[in-house]
C-alpha cells in the first residue's frame, strides 16, 4: 500500500484540480442537486453531454423509451441552460404526444412538459423565456389542441387563455427591450390578446384584462403594420 | 482430449482456484466503496410517462448498474491478481515449473472470472427475475415474442392514386384507406396490432364511418373516429403475403394511424432465452474486463491496468450510442459542419473496431421485450471473446520477455 500511495495522491490532486474544468452550478442548483450529481463531480458536464447525445439518438429513431427520464438527467447535470428547459419541455408539449400510444400517456406527455418548465422558472425566476414558451405552448393549445389542455388540471376559474396572457404579459415585463425575444413576444402578445377579444366565448372580466393589454400594445408600439391594424379592430369590436 | 492438454487444464484449474478464493483479499474496502457509489448514482427515482415504461427503465437500470460494478470489481481484481504476481516473483517461481506463460496467466484471470461471476451471477438472476419489474411479474411485458412489421403500406386515395408511406402518422379522410402487407411463416400464430385515434380535436357532426379488413375480410367497423387499440389474431393457417386495410367511407372526421405501431405480434414466449442470453453476456464481459486489466498488468503497475481497462470499457460501452448519433449526422437535413461529420465519421470507424459492451449487457434488449439472439448479439460476443484472447495471448508474450529477462 505504501508503494501506491503517491499514485493515489496524484490521482486525487487530479481529481480536485479537474474540477476548475466544469462549470461550477449556479448557488441555488448546486442545493437542489441530487447526490449522485455532486458524486460525478468533474465529469458532470461529460455525463451531462451524453445523455443529452442519447436523448437526441432516440428522438431521431422515434424512440421514446426513457426520454422522459434522460431529459431529467440531463437537466439535473447541466441546469445552467435556460434554453435546454424550453427544448425539452417543448419536445413533451408537441413531439412526444405524436408517438404516446394511449391518451393517458399523451396526457402525461403534456403533463410532463409543463413541469419541465415550472422546474425551470424555480431554477432560473428572470428568465422571460420560459415564460414565453408557456405562453406560447398554452395558447397553442387554445387555438388548437384544447383536449390538451384537460392534462394540466387548471382550477375552473382559469381559463388557458387566461394563464397564458398572464405569462406572456410576466415575460415582457422581464424581457428587455434589446432581447431578441422580445419583438417576437410582443407578437405573439398580440396574437393571443387578438384571439381572446375576437373568442365570443370569452368571459368578461378575461375580455377587459385582454383589451387593457392590447391598448398597452398600441400605445408601446414594436409591432408591425398589419399586427396593429389586426388589433385595433379587435379592441374597438 | 490428450493428457498434455489435460494436464495444462488441470494446472489452470490449480492456478484459478487459488485466484477465485483470494479474490476479495485486499479489494473488500474498494468494493464496497464502488457498490456504495453505483447505489448513488443510480440516481433513485425514475421519471416516465407510464407504467410499463417505468417498468421498462426500472429493468434496465438495474441490469446495466449490476454489470458495470462487476466489471469494475473483476478490473480491479484482474490488475491486483497479475500485478501481486509480478512484484511477489511468483511468475519467475513458475516459470521454473512445467507451466507455460498462457497458463500461469489464464489460471488467475480464469479465477478472477470465476470469483466474480460466483457472486455477480446470482444477484443478475435475482435482479432480473425478483423484483416488482422483473421478468418473472412483468411476463407480459418482458417476454420476447414474434413481431412482423409491413413490408409495404400504401395510402389509397379515393381517386385511386398510391401514396408510399414513409414516415410519421398516416391521415385517412373519407373516401381513403391505408394498406399494409406483411410477410408471414406458416404457424406463426399472430394478431395484427393497429391504433386509430381522431386526428384534430372538435369532433364533427358527421362522425367517419371505418373498417379494416384483414385477409380480404372485413374484421371490425365502426362510426366515429375515438381513440381505439384492437389486436385482430390471424387465421391459423395465415402464411405469405398477408394484408391488411383500414377503409374511411363517409363522414367529416379525419382518422390517425401511426403506420410504424401497427405490426402483426405473436404470443408471448419463454424468458428463459432471454436470461440464458443475459448471463452468456455479463459472463462475456467479465472475461474482457479481465482479460484487458490482467493484460494491461502484466506491463503496467495495477493503477494503470485498472485506467487503462477502465477506458476501453467505458469506450466499448458508448460504443452503440456513438454509431446512432453517427448515423443521425448522415441524414442529408443534418445541420452539423462538414467537419464535425468528419469527426463523426472517423469515430464511427475507431468505435466499429470496439466490441459492444452495452449490447454484451443486453439491458435494451431485456427492457424492450425483444428477441434475445440476433445476428448482433453473435457479433458481440465474437468480438469480445476475440478481444479477450487476443488481450491474454498479448500478456502472456510480455510476461514470458519479462520473466526470461
Amino acid at each position: 500500500m505504501r508503494g501506491r500511495a503517491p499514485l493515489v495522491l496524484i490521482a486525487a490532486a487530479a481529481f480536485l484540480a479537474s474540477w476548475g474544468m466544469a462549470r461550477p452550478l449556479p448557488r441555488p442548483v448546486r442545493r437542489a442537486a441530487p447526490a449522485w450529481v455532486t458524486l460525478l463531480g468533474p465529469l458532470r458536464p461529460l455525463v451531462a453531454d451524453l445523455l443529452r447525445l442519447r436523448f437526441e439518438a432516440m428522438r431521431g429513431a422515434d424512440q421514446v423509451l426513457g426520454q422522459l427520464d434522460d431529459a431529467w438527467r440531463v437537466l439535473a447535470l447541466a441546469p445552467e441552460s435556460v434554453d435546454d428547459f424550453v427544448h425539452f419541455a417543448w419536445y413533451f408539449v408537441f413531439d412526444a404526444v405524436r408517438m404516446a400510444g394511449s391518451a393517458a400517456e399523451r396526457d402525461e406527455c403534456v403533463r410532463a412538459g409543463f413541469e419541465l418548465l415550472k422546474a425551470g422558472r424555480a431554477l432560473h425566476p428572470r428568465s422571460a423565456r420560459l415564460l414565453y414558451a408557456e405562453a406560447l405552448a398554452l395558447d397553442q393549445f387554445a387555438r388548437h389542441a384544447p383536449e390538451r389542455i384537460a392534462a394540466l388540471a387548471l382550477p375552473p376559474e382559469e381559463s388557458p387563455r387566461g394563464r397564458a396572457l398572464e405569462r406572456f404579459e410576466e415575460a415582457l415585463a422581464l424581457a428587455a427591450p434589446t432581447d431578441e425575444d422580445s419583438t417576437f413576444l410582443r407578437l405573439a402578445l398580440a396574437l393571443c390578446t387578438e384571439g381572446i377579444l375576437l373568442d365570443p366565448a370569452t368571459p368578461a372580466r378575461l375580455r377587459e384584462r385582454a383589451r387593457a393589454v392590447a391598448r398597452r400594445l398600441l400605445r408601446e408600439g414594436g409591432l408591425t403594420q398589419e399586427s396593429r391594424a389586426a388589433l385595433s379592430s379587435a379592441v374597438e369590436r | 482430449m490428450s493428457g498434455a492438454r489435460l494436464g495444462a487444464l488441470r494446472r489452470i484449474g490449480i492456478l484459478a482456484r487459488a485466484s477465485a478464493k483470494d479474490l476479495f483479499a485486499g479489494q473488500g474496502v474498494a468494493l464496497v466503496v464502488l457498490a456504495l457509489v453505483g447505489v448513488a448514482m443510480s440516481g433513485g427515482e425514475v421519471r416516465s410517462v407510464g407504467e410499463a415504461e417505468r417498468h421498462a427503465l426500472l429493468l434496465r437500470q438495474r441490469v446495466q448498474l449490476l454489470a458495470a460494478l462487476a466489471a469494475a470489481a473483476a478490473v480491479l481484481a484482474a490488475a491486483h491478481a497479475v500485478d501481486e504476481g509480478r512484484r511477489t516473483q511468483r511468475f519467475a517461481r513458475l516459470a521454473t515449473t512445467p507451466l507455460t506463460a498462457l497458463e500461469a496467466l489464464a489460471g488467475p484471470l480464469l479465477g478472477v472470472v470465476a470469483g466474480v461471476a460466483a457472486v455477480a451471477v446470482p444477484a443478475q438472476l435475482a435482479l432480473l427475475l425478483l423484483p416488482e419489474a422483473g421478468l418473472l411479474r412483468r411476463h407480459d411485458q418482458f417476454a420476447p415474442c414474434r413481431v412482423v412489421e409491413p413490408s409495404r403500406v400504401e395510402l389509397v386515395r379515393g381517386d385511386g392514386a398510391r401514396l408510399r408511406w414513409r414516415r410519421g402518422p398516416a391521415l385517412l379522410e373519407a373516401g381513403t384507406a391505408l394498406e399494409l402487407g406483411f410477410e408471414v411463416e406458416a404457424g406463426a400464430h399472430l394478431a395484427l396490432e393497429i391504433a386509430l385515434a381522431r386526428a384534430g380535436s372538435a369532433a364533427p357532426d358527421a362522425p367517419l364511418r371505418w373498417s379494416v379488413t384483414l385477409q380480404g375480410e372485413e374484421r371490425i367497423g365502426g362510426v366515429g373516429a375515438g381513440e381505439r387499440r384492437m389486436a385482430l389474431p390471424l387465421a391459423a393457417d395465415a402464411r405469405g403475403a398477408v394484408e391488411a386495410v383500414v377503409r374511411a367511407f363517409d363522414g367529416g372526421e379525419v382518422l390517425r394511424i401511426d403506420p410504424a405501431a401497427c405490426r402483426l405480434r405473436g404470443p408471448p414466449g419463454s424468458i428463459a432465452a432471454s436470461v440464458a442470453r443475459a448471463v452468456a453476456g455479463l459472463l462475456v464481459l467479465l472475461l474482457l474486463a479481465t482479460a484487458v486489466a490482467g493484460g494491461l498488468a502484466t506491463a503496467l503497475p495495477d493503477a494503470l491496468a485498472c485506467a487503462g481497462a477502465g477506458c476501453l470499457l467505458l469506450l466499448a460501452s458508448l460504443r452503440s450510442l456513438f454509431l446512432a448519433v453517427s448515423a443521425s449526422l448522415g441524414d442529408p437535413h443534418s445541420r452539423a459542419a462538414e467537419a464535425m461529420q468528419e469527426v463523426a465519421r472517423t469515430m464511427e470507424r475507431l468505435f466499429r473496431s470496439l466490441p459492444d459492451a452495452a449490447r454484451l449487457v443486453a439491458a435494451e434488449s431485456l427492457s424492450l421485450g425483444a428477441r434475445p439472439w440476433s445476428a448482433e448479439d453473435a457479433h458481440a460476443l465474437l468480438l469480445a471473446l476475440a478481444f479477450s484472447v487476443v488481450a491474454w495471448l498479448l500478456g502472456a508474450a510480455w510476461l514470458r520477455r519479462t520473466v526470461r529477462a
